[in-house]
């Protein structure tokens, strides 16, 4: 921290910290606190490290994701400003303080806008990610950043099951504020918002309210609109090896993506009404678990392994096209993916007069690649399709994590 | 000229009576008629000029009449009194009496230029409030005109105006009053030297408490509610409170307590009367009182912060200056362009009034927060259906419009043409030499803008004409008039930001271009939902760091 000074919250984050320093010596920066009901872990997750928090850092209860663009106008020099003002509010605000650093002039409107105050960080993180569209990969290269492009960083193609609104998807530039308090999260959007009033535009925006995944084998699977665990076999942060191999930037890629990611967004709207009106055993079958243990079909324990070879008497127990069949490393080629998605909802749809609410659909692999090909079968082939719609789309490259004091992606600008 | 008056007045009654009475005694009534005729002629011509200008910018031709009229017959019984009880009147005392007046009249100029002065950057000490005179001149009514017509009280004069005036006003009484053979050397010297001694103690004050904090205004309305707004934050020094009320008939009253101590109080404030008092408020927190009010029947004012330095530097002195002249220009042209839309309602001629109703409306686009802060006026003027009040009527320039783009006729709409150009004359006569500080230009920019995000893009604004964007326009052209002024002195503190505003303007208004159609815009109904939300966000990129600029000045 380079600004403040230390308050007892900090202290005892510091303390938090500490107690888990062997996880921070394997090279993990966030640490991995308690269990997941306890309410004493440390509420402050420190903004920088060798990756951006808010990846494997314990899903939070709640999200508020934002995609900007670019303003007219805005140029290479806007975009740096941006990312260093971004960076200093979020490092502050993932503290529990006030956006702005200075304090309030009774003549100018505040450098914070107070719904925070008062509220806890609640494990705020801040995550920031640069779209294809900085680079010039859609359309022209406006910033002269074309030869900067990480060369796995590209829009997504037209994947099979696409129904994309064009106004929730895409952008240059994203936001996900992960917290336990929503007030917290919302918080954080704004202000950045704020912040780059004049250089970019909010393109889109989505609310989470509860977390799907589970990325801390400390925590428990959560459950997802459609009622069942999910998340079960995801990765995990203490699970540096498959990490490395999955997740974390390849070597090659440039400085600045050292300990970065690439974050995919599909915003997944659930047919909640028909979903409700099939059949458990229908339900079952196309998950390929059962809903009130989350063991998988055919086992008894929720972490039991899948068995895609067991048949019973009328064919394989998990069905062919069952989703988690469809979407087991053991069928892709041992492709995983880090998912980190939030249920959602906004509401009522007043065209269908049905509720609009799903999965807002968040992974982290290290190569973009990896979803294509899983989304690409599971597109085509999930039983599962027939209660959900993919409505959003989105990729970003997640630049690898801070010092203090260092912007986000301020390797981007330095000559090469 | 008063002293002038002072040596002549003898000798001048004395020619008058001579001269009257040889012309009686040659028997020349004739003579003595032109005499008199002569007299009274330039003056007389000059009342009439002036009586035609009042007429013309009266909203109410029949009072205005009765009023010249009753002054005319007023005038006439003092001169019968005076002929008939005119052989025996002492003009030596009279030209006396008539040199006093004089002497504060020559004294309200003195104090008047002070204020011009202070106004163009030339004298900056003394620009406190000294008196609280708002219980005698209260603005808008007959006798302030005549007290600040005729002797230049203010309401609120500042410690220097009040100083220059005593002075003058001490000084030279004495000098007209003082017999003539006992005035000599030593009473003169002794007059000089007190007043001198009083403007220099004066001066000494105000510059003792030049720190201290200028007098500045803050509106409060009492509504049904209560005092609106309940809640304000203010920083410490002279504050006045101007108190008006938005016509509840449940709430009269309105005080500042400090625990349970009344630290000022304004007591029957109904529709039409409103009334000022002025603390000097030390930072803590404060309890306002509206007695009566539903739901903000007492309201929270909380002082904090340092007390605002007084003299401004010359550059914002011509901004404020500058914007008291654009603001006075916008409302002529208003009632220029009101006029002929409303001739034209008037006239029945319903496709001359359509076209001219956007055009009408762009001067008071421009000016919007200064006539927001006339209490009944914006309402009466601009109000939209669904934020008129139970059971008041509805009128001003929507009225019209619904008037002639749903039912495409002018029937029965003459009334509200007419009243719409009454509240434009009033509007107009209100911003007469009113006077702005920087923060108020800023503020009242960023204002605009929100007007143009709140109900411009969202098409709410004009919703049966569709003309949102000439509003939008107008909005955006005012707020830019208002930086425009500031930028020189922005320019200094802070260039970065005055260039970023200034090129967020050009992209906002030539955003705008695309959509223009001769004199006007196209249909709002025509702009798409991507565009509109174009449009939205290029004013809120040009609005963002224009609400920093009222910081920037202090």
């Amino acid at each position: 921290m380079s600004d403040a000074g230390i308050s007892r919250r900090q202290l005892l984050a510091a303390a938090g910290g500490a107690a888990v320093g062997g996880v921070m010596g394997a090279g993990i920066a966030t640490a991995v606190s308690a269990d997941d009901s306890a309410r004493d872990q440390p509420e402050r997750i420190p903004f920088d490290g060798a990756h951006q928090a808010g990846i494997i850092t314990p899903a939070q209860d709640r999200l508020h994701f934002a995609a900007f663009d670019l303003a007219d106008g805005a140029g290479r020099d806007d975009l740096r400003e941006l990312l260093a003002m971004w960076t200093a509010a979020a490092r502050r605000m993932t503290a529990g303080l006030p956006a702005g650093a200075a304090a309030s002039d009774p003549a100018a409107p505040p450098t914070d806008t107070g719904e925070a105050q008062g509220l806890p960080p609640a494990q705020l993180t801040v995550t920031f990610g640069l779209g294809p569209g900085l680079f010039g990969a859609t359309g022209r290269d406006r910033l002269g950043l074309g030869d900067r492009r990480p060369a796995r960083l590209a829009a997504l193609p037209a994947l099979p099951g696409d129904e994309l609104d064009p106004d929730r998807s895409g952008g240059d530039l994203c936001v996900q504020a992960c917290a336990d308090d929503p007030q917290v999260a919302f918080h954080a959007v704004r202000n950045l918002a704020r912040i780059g009033r004049g250089v970019v535009v909010m393109r889109w925006s989505q609310l989470g309210f509860g977390r799907t995944s589970r990325t801390s084998t400390a925590q428990v699977t959560p459950r997802n609109l459609m009622g069942f665990k999910d998340g079960t076999n995801n990765i995990t942060a203490e699970d540096p090896k498959s990490l490395a191999a999955h997740v974390w930037a390849a070597e090659g890629e440039p400085a600045w993506m050292r300990g970065g990611t690439y974050l995919v967004a599909r915003r997944i709207r659930m047919l909640i009404e028909v979903w409700d009106r099939a059949a458990l055993e229908d339900q079952e079958k196309t998950i390929g678990r059962q809903k009130g243990s989350g063991a998988p079909l055919g086992s008894e324990a929720e972490h039991d392994p899948l068995d895609l070879q067991a048949h019973g008497a009328d064919g394989p127990v998990i069905p062919a096209r069952a989703h988690v069949r469809l979407a087991a490393p053991a069928s892709n080629d041992g492709t995983r993916i880090l998912r980190r998605g939030y249920s959602f909802t906004d509401g009522f749809d007043p065209e269908l007069g049905q509720l609009d609410a799903g999965l807002f659909f968040i992974s982290f692999q290290r190569d973009p690649r990896a979803f294509i090909a899983l989304q690409n079968r599971l597109g085509a082939h999930d039983a599962l399709n027939e209660y959900i719609k993919h409505v959003g789309s989105a990729v970003f490259a997640v630049p690898g994590g801070t010092r203090p004091g260092e912007a986000v992606g301020a390797g981007l600008f330095t000559s090469v | 000229m008063i002293v002038w008056m002072r040596r002549h007045a003898q000798r001048l009654a004395h020619e008058l009576r001579i001269s009257a009475a040889s012309a009686l005694a040659e028997g020349s009534t004739i003579a003595l008629v032109v005499m008199a005729s002569f007299a009274v002629i330039r003056e007389g011509l000059e009342t009439a000029v002036f009586m035609l200008a009042a007429f013309q910018s009266s909203t109410n031709p029949t009072a205005a009449g009765l009023g010249a009229l009753l002054g005319v017959v007023v005038a006439a019984l003092i001169g019968w009194g005076i002929y008939s009880g005119g052989v025996r009147i002492n003009l030596a005392r009279f030209f006396r009496l008539t040199g006093i007046v004089l002497v504060l009249v020559a004294a309200g100029l003195l104090a008047g230029a002070m204020h011009t002065a202070h106004e163009a950057g030339w004298l900056n000490v003394g620009q406190e409030q000294a008196l609280d005179l708002s219980w005698l001149v209260v603005p808008g009514t007959w006798s302030a005109s005549l007290l600040t017509g005729m002797l230049g009280w203010q309401p609120q004069p500042t410690v220097i105006e009040v100083g220059v005036y005593v002075a003058f006003a001490v000084l030279m009484i004495a000098y007209v009053v003082w017999p003539r053979r006992r005035l000599d050397r030593r009473v003169v010297r002794a007059a000089a030297g007190a007043s001198v001694l009083l403007l220099a103690a004066v001066g000494l004050g105000a510059c003792g408490s030049q720190t201290a904090g200028g007098g500045r205004t803050v509106k409060v309305t009492l509504t049904d509610a209560g005092c609106s707004p309940s809640q304000l934050a203010i920083r410490p020094g002279p504050t006045t409170f101007a108190v008006t009320n938005a016509g509840t008939k449940r709430v009269s009253e309105f005080e500042i307590l400090n625990e349970s101590r009344l630290l000022g109080e304004r007591e029957n404030v109904v529709p039409g009367i409103g009334g000022n008092f002025t603390l000097n408020l030390k930072p803590g927190r404060y309890t306002m009182n509206c007695p009566g009010g539903a739901t903000a029947a007492t309201g929270a004012l909380v002082v904090a912060g340092s007390a605002p330095k007084v003299s401004r530097n010359r550059q914002l002195v011509e901004a404020t200056a500058g914007y008291t002249s654009y603001v006075e220009t916008q409302a002529k042209e208003l009632q220029r362009r009101v006029r002929r839309f409303a001739a034209a309602v008037e006239s029945g001629n319903v496709t001359q009034a359509e076209a001219l109703f956007a055009w009408a409306r762009q001067p008071y686009e421009t000016i919007e927060p200064v006539a927001e802060s006339f209490g009944d006026l914006d309402p009466r003027i601009d109000e939209r259906v669904n934020d008129v009040a139970l059971g008041d009527r509805w009128t001003g320039f929507h009225r019209l419009e619904q008037g002639l783009w749903r039912k495409n006729s002018t029937a029965g709409l003459a009334p509200y043409a007419r009243r719409l150009m009454a509240d434009v004359d009033r509007l107009a006569a209100k911003v007469r030499g009113l006077h702005y500080q920087p923060e108020e230009l800023a503020n009242g920019a960023n204002g605009l803008l929100g007007e143009v995000s709140a109900s411009k893009i969202t098409g709410e604004e004009d919703r049966y004409s569709h003309t949102d964007l000439s509003d939008f326009e107008a909005n955006v052209l005012g707020s830019q008039a208002a930086f425009g002024l500031l930028a020189p002195a922005l320019r200094r503190r802070d260039p970065a930001l005055a260039a970023t505003i200034t090129r967020r303007f050009t992209t906002v208004l030539d955003a705008l271009e695309p959509y223009r159609r001769g004199s006007g815009f196209v249909s709002y109904l025509t702009v798409g939902e991507a565009q509109r939300r174009r449009l939205s966000q290029q004013v809120d990129a040009l609005a963002e760091p224009l609400s920093e600029v009222a910081a920037r000045l202090q």
